[in-house]
């Protein structure tokens, strides 16, 4: 028997009267013309008048056809027809954690045990969805399945696509909870939901809010966790010298436990190519957090450097208990200096740029290439001279190593053909003999140009944190040609508003365009402390802009630029040749060292598990009580509940005697649409055959 | 001096409508034309020789060329190329069915066509008739040499409105006894008749030796009528009402007409006489120069 979801939608059956009205009333008197003469005409049917019968009965029934079907269309019939889901009184939702706390001794084998038992305990019959959650919860099939279906998937754990084994991704209560709220939302069926995890409290969402899942009718939580003792592990190394390595490890141990419990005892090991480095045993509290700190660690004699940094034995979860930590060479910050052919580079702007960039040890600086006159291809960072002027386009090697990625600091250098500037023109008159300081004229004395002029506008918005550098006793007596481009953006000016500082835009890498010579003589910025500042923070940006980062936590996406592969530790690359000519992104799963190639050489990538994760403590009996008190306080509220108001369908499904719950509803529309269709395809030709339409352009 | 001729374009119906007057129609149209192409081919007195001919008995005296005589010995007669000596007499159908057309009716075509041959003909020194007809005689103007012919006629034509039915027949039977002049007989109509009527309605008239020269004036929208919808067409004659399907229009109506048009062709072949179809959205030049030919063939 047919029913209508939306019977309203018949009183359009209104609408019938329409072609009726259409068929007896139309304008059935035909046009009234003139003629000269009727003897060669033929008459034809007379017209019909108001008095007569409906014309074109065919068309007629054809039209209120279609209108019936528009209406019934509306009204969204179906018919009941046997359910798939049977006498399902529930559908039953088991979620088991895959997270990589589960990794901890038997956690998720108890995990897996005890969802089957949760399996058992679904009446036959009644449907059943698997879910496997971490950071992502993922279903195991699309549709619900049989108790038996899903026991046999659980089964296949490993085996099945991966999907019920722990993997090293960071667990997320609220966002599981949400999907669930979702899904049950979705659902015609009462969702009960049963979640198979260890309950971490680190999996505990910021927002508690987000735990709550109104809809699922049921919650229950089997707890797998038993509370192991873990210590997790992090560590850096650097060497400021090539040959002995600092090396930092950090440890966190687990909230749990009892302090002194031996099981917070640890004994670190930092081994490299030949054995052990050095060893050290550390015992912590619960929850505390220390690092260890070893100095002159000889590094290994390998190009790339790493140390083996984990405990001396496993503790509950191994994933954490070692690591490989590659080596940053302190000042192995390397900035090329370079210089363009045609530019001529004073004696005096190399020592200051050098010695601006090693100050600290912040970088080193290779100037072996200095004289080459050609940009090196191998570094990622540049400080260059050329000569740039006017208006001119930039020179196409610098503009061809800033689209590799790289980051470039220009500095307008005079062409080597010119003459000394400090001997010439209208900037040479402005600038100080000595030192680049102003000449002190007296209280007041000196021109303006003698004076120089002080540093104006800063754009500290900027990333390279401008508004940080005392600029004070900088002053500017002369400055390159450079003029900006529309799109350039100015980040340092004189009060005069002459722009000496520049970025100009690039999709790839970066480029900054120092409109002064550094000889000393256009300023006596190279003096000053800001110097010293501002060359560092440079390269800090060059660094900070650089396309992939250093480190990246399992799951987070990584965004890789154009003609960029990653290697996983495996030595496996992870990007299909066809897919490195556009931008990627890329989401790593499993720990490790990764390495990413590029245009401009090779970086390691960390990919590091979540420290969350690596905190076994379980929620306290409070905090379980909490989320599980408000899902029983709904359960029960629904129980009382009296059967449901004819609007609140799902609740009603739940209600209804079984026999009616057997049946599902099977719309009809995907039946009546193309009966519409092809009902007013029939009366576009029939009318247009029949009637008087204009056919063939006549 | 042939004069400078009229642009064809101001020979189209829709400029002919803006003239105002038919005398002003009829002599942009003429002088429009070539002027000087045509000439009375009848022999009379003038100054222009033509030909000897052998003296008969009645030739008037005064016209034998009595050098000749005096050489031959024989009586011959100087004839001379004259200016005019026929009789041209128009019959203007204006029954109601002329009133159709737009936006030039056929009757102000038909009447446009009238006053030119008036206006060519006077200019020819010919003597002028005109009759206007629809079910019977409406107005005649007996054929006239005098001067004040073309004007009398024109004022006719002007006058002239769409009347009632057809009746062409009976027309041409009552205007047989009036027309004993030989000459030419021009009939402008719609020619909504009977071709085998027609055909005995003229077969007297070229017996009595006239050479008829018949314009089938059509429009259009007669020819080749369109409707979107199903129409119902009025008789302007009858007031008969036929209710008609478009494809009818389109197809059956055309083919009919087109073989009334062939049958009054046909028509007017057997009984001699020069058969033009005339369009009201037509030039009349077209028309004009067809009655040149006509009269030229004719030797009129």
């Amino acid at each position: 028997m047919t029913s209508l979801l939306a019977p309203l939608y018949l009183a359009a059956l209104a609408a019938l009267a329409l072609p009726w009205l259409l068929h007896r009333f139309n304008d059935a008197e035909p046009e009234r013309r003139p003629f000269p003469s009727t003897r060669f005409l033929e008459p034809t049917a007379p017209p019909v008048s108001r008095r007569r019968k409906l014309r074109y009965r065919a068309l007629f029934a054809l039209r209120a056809l279609a209108v019936l079907a528009l209406a019934l269309l509306f009204a969204e019939p179906w018919i009941p027809r046997p359910s798939t889901l049977g006498e399902a009184r529930a559908l039953h939702l088991v979620a088991v954690d895959t997270s990589l706390s589960m990794r901890a001794g038997e956690r998720f084998e108890r995990a897996l045990e005890g969802a089957r038992e949760a399996l058992a305990g679904v009446p036959a019959g009644e449907p059943v969805r698997l879910v496997a959650f971490a950071r992502d919860v993922r279903f195991a099939s699309a549709e619900p399945m049989t108790v038996q279906a899903a026991t046999t998937a659980l089964g296949r754990g490993s085996g099945g696509a991966g999907l019920f084994e722990a993997g090293f991704a960071a667990a997320d209560y609220g966002r599981l909870m949400q999907r669930l709220d979702r899904l049950a939302d979705e659902s015609e069926l009462p969702v009960r939901a049963t979640l198979v995890t260890d309950l971490q409290r680190s999996s505990l969402p910021e927002r508690r809010n987000a735990l709550y899942a109104p809809r699922l009718t049921s919650l229950d939580i089997v707890d797998v966790g038993v509370g192991e003792a873990n210590v997790a592990l992090a560590a850096e190394a650097t060497s400021d010298n090539g040959a002995q390595a600092r090396v930092r490890v950090t440890l966190v141990a687990s909230a749990s436990g009892t302090a002194g419990d031996a099981a917070f005892e640890r004994e670190i090991v930092v081994g490299g190519e030949g054995g052990v480095r050095a060893r050290e045993r550390v015992r912590l509290a619960p929850g505390a957090r220390e690092s260890v700190v070893f100095e002159a660690v000889t590094l290994p004699e390998t190009p790339e450097p790493r140390f083996e940094v984990g405990f001396a034995s496993p503790d509950a979860l191994i994933e954490d208990d070692s690591l490989t930590v590659p080596v940053r060479l302190d000042g192995a910050r390397r900035v090329a200096l370079a210089a363009l052919e045609q530019a001529r580079v004073p004696d005096a702007a190399r020592v200051f740029v050098t010695t601006a960039l090693e100050a600290d040890g912040a970088a080193s600086v290779d100037a072996s290439r200095l004289a080459e006159g050609q940009l090196p291809e191998d570094v990622s960072r540049l400080v260059v001279f050329a000569p740039l002027g006017g208006a001119d386009p930039l020179p196409t090697p610098l503009r061809r190593f800033v689209a590799r990625g790289g980051g470039a600091l220009v500095i307008v250098a005079d062409a080597s053909g010119r003459a000394t500037l400090g001997n010439q023109g209208s900037r040479s008159s402005a600038r100080p003999n000595v030192g680049g300081r102003a000449r002190s004229d007296g209280e007041g004395s000196g021109t303006l140009a003698q004076r120089g002029s002080g540093v104006g506008r800063v754009d500290v918005s900027h990333p390279l944190a401008l508004g940080d550098i005392d600029w004070g006793e900088t002053r500017f007596y002369g400055l390159g040609e450079f003029v900006p481009e529309g799109g350039d953006r100015v980040l340092v000016e004189t009060a005069e508003r002459r722009p000496v500082l520049i970025e100009r835009p690039s999709e790839a890498g970066l480029l900054l365009i120092l409109n002064e010579r550094l000889d000393g003589g256009d300023s006596n910025l190279p003096f000053q402390p800001a110097f010293v500042a501002l060359m560092r923070q440079v390269v800090d940006y060059f660094d900070a802009g650089r396309a992939v980062p250093e480190s990246v936590t399992v799951g987070d996406p990584l965004a890789l630029p154009v003609n960029v592969q990653v290697i996983d530790p495996d030595g496996r690359p992870l990007v299909a040749l066809a897919d490195t000519a556009s931008a990627q992104e890329l989401s790593l799963d499993t720990p490790g060292l990764y390495t990413v190639v590029g245009a401009l050489g090779e970086q390691e990538l960390t990919v590091a598990i979540d420290p969350r994760e690596s905190d076994l403590a379980p929620l306290d009996t409070e905090e379980r009580a909490g989320w599980l008190a408000r899902h029983a306080s709904e359960s029960a509220a629904r129980e009382r509940q009296p059967p449901a108001p004819a609007g609140d369908a799902r609740d009603a499904l739940a209600e209804v005697a079984p026999e009616e719950r057997r049946v599902e509803r099977f719309p009809l529309w995907p039946l009546l649409l193309p009966l519409l269709a092809v009902m007013l395809l029939a009366e576009t030709l029939y009318a247009n055959r029949r009637l008087d339409v204009r056919r063939d352009g006549t | 001096m042939a004069r400078a001729a009229t642009p064809l374009r101001l020979l189209r119906p829709e400029v002919l409508a803006r003239l105002g007057t038919l005398e002003l129609v009829a002599r942009t149209v003429v002088d429009g034309l070539t002027t000087g192409l045509h000439r009375s081919p009848h022999f009379g007195f003038s100054q222009e020789f033509a030909e000897y001919r052998a003296y008969a008995e009645g030739d008037d005296l005064r016209h034998v060329d009595w050098n000749v005589y005096a050489r031959t010995d024989r009586a011959y007669v100087k004839r001379f190329e004259g200016e005019t000596n026929t009789t041209v007499t128009l019959l203007l159908d204006a029954s109601a069915s002329m009133g159709f057309g737009e936006p030039v009716a056929k009757l102000d075509q038909a009447k446009w066509l009238a006053a030119s041959l008036a206006y060519l003909t006077r200019r020819q020194h010919d003597a002028l008739g005109l009759a206007v007809f629809d079910d019977g005689v409406r107005e005649m103007q007996v054929p006239s040499s005098r001067p004040d012919s073309l004007p009398r006629a024109l004022g006719l034509l002007e006058r002239s409105e769409a009347g009632s039915g057809t009746d062409i027949i009976a027309a041409l039977e009552s205007l047989r006894a009036v027309m004993t002049r030989r000459g030419l007989v021009v009939l402008i109509s719609d020619l909504y008749a009977e071709p085998e009527a027609l055909l005995d309605a003229l077969q007297p008239l070229a017996h009595a030796g006239q050479d008829i020269a018949v314009f089938h004036v059509t429009d259009p929208a007669e020819v080749a009528p369109e409707a979107a919808r199903v129409a119902a067409l009025e008789d302007l004659e009858t007031d008969a009402r036929v209710v008609v399907d478009p494809l009818f229009l389109r197809e059956g109506y055309r083919r009919r007409f087109e073989a009334h048009r062939e049958a009054l062709e046909s028509t007017c072949r057997r009984v001699g006489a020069d058969y033009r179809a005339l369009s009201s959205d037509e030039p009349l030049d077209a028309a004009l120069h067809a009655y040149l030919r006509f009269r030229e063939r004719r030797g009129r």
